[in-house]
C-alpha cells in the first residue's frame, strides 16, 4: 500500500511535469506563431496607412539605369532588393504577410543554424523582434531615410547572414577562411555594412563551435582574424573604385550613418520631452540586432548545460516574453498626429474627402498637417466655410528628433490642391534630389505637370511610372488625360486646383513654409479669381487672424459672388469682428448684420462674451479648458488657439 | 566528335541568320519620315562620333532600319535601332565627307511599311575626343549628389573627374561646380566646391591644390571663370546669387545677381585683381578673346529705386528689366592693365538681354545665349544661341540649331568646327546636350543629342547636364585624388590693384 502510495506520489509528480512540461512545449510552439500571426493582423490593420506610405515614399522602377543606379554604391543589392520588397506594401495586407513571412524565416532559420532546441527556441524571437523595432520607431524618418528600401534591408541582411551561416556550417575549418574572405570580397559590394558584420558573426561561430566541441582552437582563431582583418581591409580596397561614397562612410554602407548623427538634428528645439528626440535611441534596434547574434553564439558554448538545467528554459523563455513585450511597447513609434496624417494622405488619393475631414477628428492637439489637410477635404467637400473652425486645432509638436517640415512631408499634396503646381512640383524635385524619386513624387510631378498645362513634362514622369508594378494603371489613367486635354476640365477630381489656378505668375520664395507662404499668399486677391479662390483667401485671413485683410476679402466676397446666406465660420467672423472693431473702421447697420448673421450665432458670441468675464485676469490659455463648449466656433479659435507654428 | 561540332557550327550559323534582319520583299511607302528618338533625322555628325542609337517611334510588331552608305549597307532589325560599334565604324568611314541614308521599316499586322528615308551627314570635321558636364538633378535649392563627369565621344565612355560624395558632406551639402579648361587641355584646369570644405580646386601646370579667392575686397569667392588661352591668367566672375521661383510660368526658376563683378586671378603670384565692379552694374560672365588680349564680359545696369525695401526684393519685382549687354576691356599682358570698357553689343537696346560669351578659336565668333531678360538663360524658355561675327558685327541666330525651349551652356570645341550646348527641349525640364556642325560661315547644322547606349537612356536618366566642355585629353587626376585636395587646406589668394 505505501508503496503504491509512494509510487502513486511519483506517477502523480510524473503526471504533473509531464502536463507542465507538455503544456511548455506548447506554449514555445504556439507563443510564436500567435507573435507572427498577431503582428500581421496589426500591421495589415492598424498600421495600414503607415505602411502604404511607406510603399509611396519608396520606388523601385524596372529600368536597367534604376538598377545601375543602386548598384552604384556599396550595399546596392540589398537597396534593390529591398526596394522590390517594399512596393508590396501598396497592399499594405499583401506586403505585411511578406513582410511577416519573411520575418518567420528568421525565426526558423535561427532555430536551424543554432540548433535550438525545443525549449529554448523562444530565443529565435530576439533578432525578429529587433528587426520589427528597426522599422516600427522610424514616424517621421519615413520622409527623410536617403535609403531606399530601409525597411527590407535588415531584414534581407539577416536571412542572408543566417543563409551563410547554415553553408557555413558545413565546411571544414581551411574552407570557412576562404568562405569568409569570398563572403567579405563579394558581399560588401552587395550588402554594405551587413556583409562585413555578418562576416565577424562568422568568424565569431567558428570559434563558439570550437570551444563548445572541445576541439583545436588555432583555425578558428584563425579564421576570426581574418574576419577582421577583411573587414577592416576590403572597404579600403573597393573605395578605389567607387566615386559614390567617401573614406568616412566606407563602413556604414547600407546603414542610416549620415543621419542618425547629431549633427543632422543638432538644431531642432522641441517644446515636449520623449525620448524620439535622442538620435541615437534609433540605433538601439540594430545593436540589439548584432548584439542577439554574438548572443546566440555565445549561447552555444552553454547549450549543454543548459540542457541539464530545467529551470533556465522557464527563465529564458518568461525573459524573451518579456524582452519582446516591452521592447515593442517602447520601440513601436505610435504617435496619434502621424498616423492621422498617413491615413489622410491615403484618403486624400483616394479622393474620401469626408474621411479625410473626419479622421482630424481623432486628433487632441493636431499637427499642422492633419489642420491642413481637414481643411482641404472641407473645400472639396464645400463645407469649408461651415465646419473649418469646429474641428480640434492648433498645432502640436512634431514626436521627431528632426526639423520635420510639411514641404517635406504634405507639402506637395497642398500646394497642388491649392493650385500651385509649380511649387507642388518644385518641392518633388528638391526631395527627389535630396531622398531619391520616390512614387509619391512622381505622381505629384506628373498631375502638377499636366494640370499646369505642361504635358511633356508630365509624360516625362507617366513613363517612368508605367514602369512600375502597382503605378502603373493610375500613369495611364494620367496618360489618358495628356493625349485628350478636353477632358482634364470635365473631372471632378481637378476641380478645386484649377479654379485655385487664376492667379498671375509672380516671383516667390517659401523657405519651406508651405502654411505660412499660402496664407501670406493668398492675402493678395488679383482681379478676376474665382469664388473658392475668394473663400480660400477668406478663411487664410480667419486663420490669420488678420482683420484688415478679412474685411478687404470679405467685401470682395460679397460683391462678387453674392451670397444670400453666409456659411457659420463666416458669420462668427464677421460678427466677431465688427465687436472688436467697434465701427473705427468698418460701419454696418444692424440689417446687414440681421441680413448675414443668424441669431444664434449674434446669442451664441454674446454668451461667449458674457462667459469671459468670469473669467477675467486669467490667460488665454488657463480659459481655454473653461470653453470647450465653444470649441466649434470661430471665437473659440480667434481667442484661445494661439501660436500656430506654420510649418 | 567531329559530327557533333559540325552540327554545332551549323546551328549556331542557322541561328545567325535567322535573327539577321532582312529588308522586306514588299512594303507600301509612306511619304513622311519616321518619328525616331532622338531626332537624328537630317543631321549633320563628325565622323568619329559614337554610334547613334534610337528608337522607332511608330506603332508596329516588326522594325527594320537599313543604313546606306557609298560601299556600306548596314541592316538592322528591332524597334531600338542600335548599331555595333565595328558596323558603325565601317560606316563612318564608308560615309566620311558624304551621307548615310536611313531608312525605316514598320510591320503593322502584316503589312511592311517604307518610311520616306532621312540622311545623316558625315562631316570629316572630327570632334574632340572628350567633354566634361556636371550632373545635376534639375533641382532649384537641393543638392545632394553631384558630380563632374567626362565622356569620350567616340564610345559610351563616361567616368568621374570628381564627386561630392568622395567627401563626407553632411548635413551641409557640397555643391560642385563651373569646371573649366585652358585650350581643352587638362593641365590647367579648375572647379569650384562650396559650403564644406569650399574652395576653388585649380589645376596649375598639373598640380592640385585648393584656393580661398574671397578676400576682403572682393564680394565673393571666384564663381564663373575664363581661362586666358595666351597668358596665365584667369578671370572670374565674383557673384552674390539669389534664387526665386516662379508661381506659373513654366520658367519655374528665376537666378539673379544681387551684387556681382569681374576679377581676375593670377596663379604665379596668387593674387586677384578687379576688371569691373561699377556699384549699379551686375558684371558676370567673362571671356577671353583668342589672343588672350581683350576680356568680354557681360554687364546689366540697374540703378535702385525704391530705397525702401531690400535690394533683392526690388530686383525681384523688377526682373524683366535686368538685361545684360557685353561689354569688353582691352588687356595688355605687359604691364596688366585693362583699357576703356567698350560695348560691343548692346542686347538691351533690342530689350533683350545676352549672357555666356565664348569667342570661338579662331577668334572670328563670338556665341552666346540672348532671351528677354536675366543672366541665367538655361531657365529661359526664349533663350536661343546667336553668333556675333567679331570682324562684320553680322548677329545670326543659329536657327537650325535652336529651339522654342532653352539653350545656354553653350561650348566651342578645339577646331571651331563644332559647338556644344545644354538644351531643355527634350521634355522641357532636363538639359541635354546637343552637338551641332558650325559652318565657314558662322551658321550652324541642325544639332544632335549626345548618344548614348540605349534609346530610352534619357527618359529615365534624372539629371541634368551642365557647363559642357570640349577636352582634347582626359583629366589626369583621379577622382579620389581631388577628394583629397578638398578635404585639404585652403590658399588664400591676396588682392592686388595689377594683377601683375
Amino acid at each position: 500500500m505505501g508503496k503504491n502510495v509512494k509510487g502513486g506520489n511519483k506517477q502523480v509528480k510524473a503526471a504533473s511535469s509531464n502536463t507542465l512540461l507538455g503544456n511548455f512545449d506548447k506554449l514555445v510552439k504556439v507563443l510564436p506563431l500567435l507573435f507572427f500571426v498577431g503582428l500581421w493582423a496589426v500591421l495589415a490593420t492598424y498600421e495600414s496607412a503607415f505602411l502604404f506610405r511607406v510603399n509611396e515614399l519608396s520606388s523601385f522602377i524596372f529600368d536597367d539605369l534604376f538598377f545601375e543606379n543602386m548598384m552604384s554604391k556599396p550595399a546596392g543589392l540589398l537597396y534593390y532588393v529591398s526596394s522590390f520588397l517594399v512596393q508590396f506594401f501598396y497592399y499594405p495586407a499583401l506586403g505585411a504577410a511578406i513582410y511577416v513571412a519573411l520575418l518567420y524565416l528568421v525565426y526558423l532559420l535561427v532555430i536551424k543554424v543554432f540548433d535550438l532546441s525545443q525549449n529554448y527556441r523562444l530565443l529565435a524571437l530576439v533578432p525578429v523582434v529587433a528587426l520589427v523595432a528597426s522599422n516600427m520607431q522610424l514616424g517621421y524618418w519615413i520622409f527623410y531615410l536617403k535609403q531606399p528600401g530601409y525597411f527590407y534591408m535588415a531584414l534581407v541582411a539577416t536571412l542572408l547572414l543566417l543563409l551563410a551561416l547554415l553553408l557555413y556550417k558545413r565546411l571544414n575549418e581551411p574552407l570557412r577562411i576562404v568562405f569568409v574572405i569570398i563572403w567579405c570580397v563579394v558581399g560588401y559590394p552587395l550588402f554594405g555594412a551587413y556583409a562585413l558584420v555578418s562576416a565577424l558573426v562568422l568568424g565569431l561561430y567558428s570559434l563558439v563551435t570550437a570551444v563548445a566541441g572541445r576541439k583545436k582552437l588555432l583555425m578558428p582563431l584563425l579564421t576570426l582574424l581574418v574576419a577582421v582583418v577583411a573587414v577592416c581591409a576590403v572597404p579600403q580596397v573597393y573605395y578605389h573604385f567607387y566615386t559614390s561614397v567617401c573614406s568616412e562612410y566606407l563602413y556604414g554602407a547600407g546603414l542610416p550613418v549620415t543621419q542618425w548623427a547629431s549633427s543632422y538634428v543638432a538644431k531642432v528645439e522641441h517644446d515636449t520631452k520623449s525620448y524620439w528626440y535622442n538620435i541615437y535611441v534609433y540605433w538601439v534596434p540594430f545593436v540589439v540586432l548584432m548584439l542577439s547574434f554574438v548572443g546566440l553564439c555565445v549561447c552555444m558554448l552553454f547549450r549543454a548545460r543548459l540542457r541539464e538545467d530545467s529551470k533556465a528554459k522557464y527563465l529564458v523563455a518568461a525573459s524573451v516574453v518579456l524582452y519582446a513585450v516591452l521592447f515593442l511597447w517602447v520601440y513601436w513609434y505610435n504617435d496619434n498626429n502621424f498616423r492621422i496624417e498617413n491615413k489622410q494622405n491615403k484618403a486624400m488619393w483616394e479622393c474620401r474627402w469626408r474621411d479625410v475631414a473626419d479622421y482630424a477628428k481623432d486628433a487632441q492637439i493636431p499637427t499642422r498637417q492633419v489642420v491642413m489637410n481637414k481643411n482641404i477635404a472641407l473645400f472639396k467637400l464645400g463645407v469649408a466655410g461651415a465646419e473649418m473652425f469646429s474641428y480640434p486645432d492648433g498645432s502640436s509638436d512634431i514626436l521627431a528628433p528632426m526639423s520635420v517640415h510639411l514641404s517635406q512631408t504634405g507639402g506637395k499634396m497642398t500646394y497642388y490642391q491649392y493650385g500651385k503646381f509649380n511649387y507642388s512640383y518644385r518641392w518633388c524635385m528638391e526631395d527627389a534630389v535630396e531622398y531619391g524619386w520616390r512614387y509619391e513624387y512622381l505622381k505629384h510631378a506628373a498631375r502638377s505637370m499636366l494640370l499646369a498645362g505642361e504635358y511633356r513634362l508630365a509624360q516625362r514622369y507617366v513613363d517612368i511610372l508605367k514602369r512600375t508594378i502597382f503605378y502603373r494603371a493610375w500613369a495611364k489613367e494620367i496618360e489618358n488625360y495628356i493625349k485628350n486635354p478636353d477632358l482634364i476640365e470635365k473631372t471632378n477630381e481637378f476641380a478645386m486646383p484649377l479654379q485655385l489656378f487664376c492667379y498671375p505668375d509672380e516671383l516667390s520664395v517659401d523657405d519651406s513654409f508651405v502654411e505660412a507662404f499660402l496664407t501670406k499668399n493668398f492675402k493678395y486677391v488679383p482681379e478676376g479669381v474665382t469664388p473658392l479662390y475668394l473663400e480660400v483667401a477668406l478663411t487664410s485671413a480667419m486663420i490669420r487672424k488678420d482683420q484688415k485683410a478679412f474685411w478687404y476679402i470679405f467685401e470682395r466676397y460679397l460683391n462678387e459672388c453674392q451670397p444670400t446666406k453666409l456659411p457659420k465660420n463666416y458669420q462668427e467672423a464677421l460678427i466677431l469682428f465688427l465687436n472688436l472693431d467697434k465701427g473705427n473702421t468698418v460701419s454696418v447697420g444692424p440689417a446687414f448684420v440681421d441680413k448675414f448673421v443668424s441669431k444664434s450665432v449674434q446669442r451664441r458670441l454674446e454668451s461667449f462674451v458674457a462667459k469671459t468675464k468670469n473669467y477675467k485676469g486669467m490667460k488665454e490659455a488657463e480659459m481655454a479648458p473653461y470653453f470647450k463648449d465653444y470649441d466649434d466656433t470661430y471665437f473659440y479659435f480667434y481667442f484661445f488657439i494661439r501660436k500656430i507654428r506654420t510649418n | 566528335m567531329k559530327k557533333i561540332f559540325g552540327y554545332i557550327l551549323l546551328l549556331q550559323l542557322l541561328a545567325i541568320v535567322a535573327c539577321s534582319p532582312s529588308l522586306p520583299k514588299k512594303s507600301s511607302a509612306v511619304d513622311e519620315k519616321p518619328a525616331i528618338y532622338p531626332q537624328y533625322a537630317d543631321i549633320t555628325v563628325p565622323c568619329n562620333i559614337a554610334p547613334l542609337v534610337f528608337r522607332i517611334e511608330e506603332a508596329g510588331n516588326a522594325f527594320v532600319t537599313r543604313f546606306v552608305a557609298p560601299e556600306k549597307e548596314l541592316v538592322i532589325g528591332g524597334k531600338e535601332v542600335k548599331p555595333s560599334m565595328n558596323d558603325w565604324r565601317e560606316l563612318l568611314a564608308a560615309a566620311n565627307g558624304s551621307k548615310v541614308e536611313v531608312q525605316v521599316f514598320v510591320k503593322n499586322k502584316k503589312e511592311w511599311k517604307s518610311y520616306a528615308p532621312f540622311s545623316i551627314t558625315v562631316s570629316p570635321d572630327s570632334i574632340d575626343s572628350y567633354i566634361s558636364y556636371r550632373l545635376i538633378p534639375p533641382s532649384y535649392v537641393a543638392y545632394e549628389d553631384l558630380k563632374i563627369c567626362q565622356r569620350n565621344l567616340s564610345t559610351f565612355e563616361e567616368s568621374v573627374v570628381y564627386s561630392n560624395r568622395l567627401v563626407p558632406a553632411e548635413p551641409e551639402g557640397q555643391c560642385i561646380n563651373c569646371h573649366a579648361y585652358k585650350n581643352h587641355k587638362t593641365d590647367n584646369m579648375q572647379f569650384h566646391v562650396r559650403q564644406h570644405l569650399g574652395g576653388t580646386v585649380f589645376v596649375h601646370n598639373g598640380e592640385a591644390k585648393k584656393l580661398n579667392l574671397k578676400t576682403d575686397s572682393t564680394i565673393s569667392a571666384g564663381v564663373y571663370p575664363s581661362f586666358n588661352p595666351k597668358y596665365d591668367v584667369v578671370a572670374y566672375s565674383v557673384n552674390n546669387t539669389g534664387q526665386v521661383f516662379h508661381t506659373r510660368m513654366s520658367n519655374k526658376v528665376e537666378v539673379q545677381d544681387k551684387a556681382s563683378d569681374i576679377i581676375v586671378y593670377n596663379p604665379e603670384k596668387e593674387i586677384v585683381s578687379h576688371v569691373a565692379n561699377r556699384t549699379d552694374d551686375l558684371e558676370v560672365f567673362p571671356c577671353w578673346s583668342a589672343d588672350g588680349k581683350r576680356l568680354y564680359y557681360c554687364s546689366a545696369h540697374m540703378e535702385r529705386l525704391d530705397t525702401s525695401m531690400a535690394w533683392e526684393s526690388e530686383l525681384v519685382i523688377r526682373y524683366r528689366e535686368i538685361k545684360y549687354d557685353i561689354l569688353s576691356r582691352s588687356w595688355n599682358p605687359e604691364t596688366g592693365e585693362f583699357g576703356a570698357v567698350d560695348t560691343l553689343f548692346a542686347a538691351s537696346a533690342l530689350g533683350k538681354s545676352a549672357t555666356f560669351p565664348r569667342v570661338s578659336p579662331c577668334g572670328r565668333y563670338m556665341l552666346f545665349a540672348m532671351a528677354e531678360y536675366g543672366c541665367f538663360h538655361i531657365w529661359h524658355n526664349d533663350a536661343d544661341l546667336y553668333v556675333l561675327d567679331l570682324e562684320t558685327k553680322d548677329l545670326k541666330p543659329l536657327d537650325k540649331a535652336n529651339s522654342p525651349f532653352p539653350e545656354s551652356y553653350h561650348a566651342w570645341s578645339s577646331s571651331g568646327k563644332w559647338i556644344l550646348f545644354a538644351s531643355r527641349r527634350d521634355d522641357t525640364n532636363y538639359s541635354r546636350l546637343y552637338i551641332a556642325h558650325m559652318n565657314d560661315d558662322g551658321t550652324a547644322e541642325k544639332a544632335f543629342l549626345l548618344p548614348q547606349e540605349n534609346a530610352e537612356y534619357y527618359d529615365f536618366f534624372d539629371c541634368s547636364y551642365n557647363v559642357p566642355e570640349f577636352m582634347v585629353e582626359q583629366v589626369k587626376i583621379s577622382p579620389h585624388e581631388f577628394a583629397e585636395v578638398v578635404k585639404g587646406e585652403s590658399f588664400n589668394v591676396k588682392y592686388s590693384e595689377n594683377i601683375k
